[in-house]
């Protein structure tokens, strides 16, 4: 494997393990939310799956399309900046990801209200 | 293989994946949303919105396929687009990118309609509710 291919691959592997780290952050917080916001069932799993796929669909988006300005015979750390500089995209894209999401919840939220906020 | 015949195979292959792409969101998400549509009161909105939901997920998926341009500022021919394999490895990686994008701005709508859809039956229940008190 060329050394450009392998940092093209760090960077999906990267983008992947970020998004998924997200959701398993934010998975258990927001499936109690939507459990006392959402009573219909389905709503909390479509919501919950939907989440998952808008962190994974865009950071595997942003890792695919990014071209890394690395070439074959370079130092190490030239191709460990490569790779930080095209995960930046990633990251980008996985917050404009979740600030959308989370104002979707928020208006979900202030207009169902929660079954009891104890 | 020739840059030509890459071109070729390479367009209908992401083309495909695009499309797998989409019919993964779809499966995915298909039980939560049947469920949902199927706690709405109004029979036809159920229905439609049961329907319109494989579309509503694929086109946007084969949307952003399209929406990629081989012939643009970079090659502004056919024989420009064909001179160097990297372009086209480009184009094809682009092309995915985009889909996964549309994909994205898609579930995101969906969320938006479900959200609508659920606050508009939290009120008809309100409604409903409160009609039958005062008949009581």
């Amino acid at each position: 494997m060329s050394p450009v291919h392998a940092t093209h691959l760090a960077i999906l592997i990267l983008a992947i393990a970020f998004a998924t780290l997200t959701y398993a952050l934010s998975r258990r917080g927001l499936d109690e939310l939507l459990s006392r916001t959402v009573v219909i069932p389905g709503g909390v799993s479509f919501y919950m799956r939907a989440f998952l796929l808008l962190l994974l669909y865009g950071a595997v988006g942003q890792a695919v399309a990014v071209k890394p300005d690395v070439k074959p015979g370079q130092q190490f750390m030239e191709y460990v900046w490569g790779v930080a500089a095209a995960l930046g995209d990633s990251f980008e894209y996985i917050f404009l990801t979740l600030a959308i999401y989370l104002v979707v919840i928020t208006i979900l939220v202030a207009t169902l209200k929660p079954k009891n906020d104890k | 293989m020739t840059n030509e015949k890459y071109l070729i195979v390479s367009y209908f292959v992401v083309a495909g994946i695009s499309l797998a792409l989409g019919f993964g969101v779809y499966v995915w998400l298909r039980a939560p949303f049947h469920a949902v549509a199927k706690a709405l009161p109004w029979k036809a909105i159920r229905e439609l919105l049961v329907r319109l939901f494989p579309m509503g997920i694929l086109f946007p998926a084969l949307m952003g396929f399209i929406s990629v341009r081989y012939i643009g500022c970079a090659a502004n021919d056919y024989e420009h687009v064909i001179a160097e394999r990297s372009y086209l490895v480009g184009k094809n990686q682009e092309q995915i990118s985009a889909s996964l994008t549309y994909v994205i701005w898609a579930v995101f709508a969906w969320c938006v309609l479900v959200a609508i859809l659920l606050a508009v039956k939290r009120r008809s229940d309100r409604h409903s509710a409160t009609n039958s008190s005062e008949e009581i």
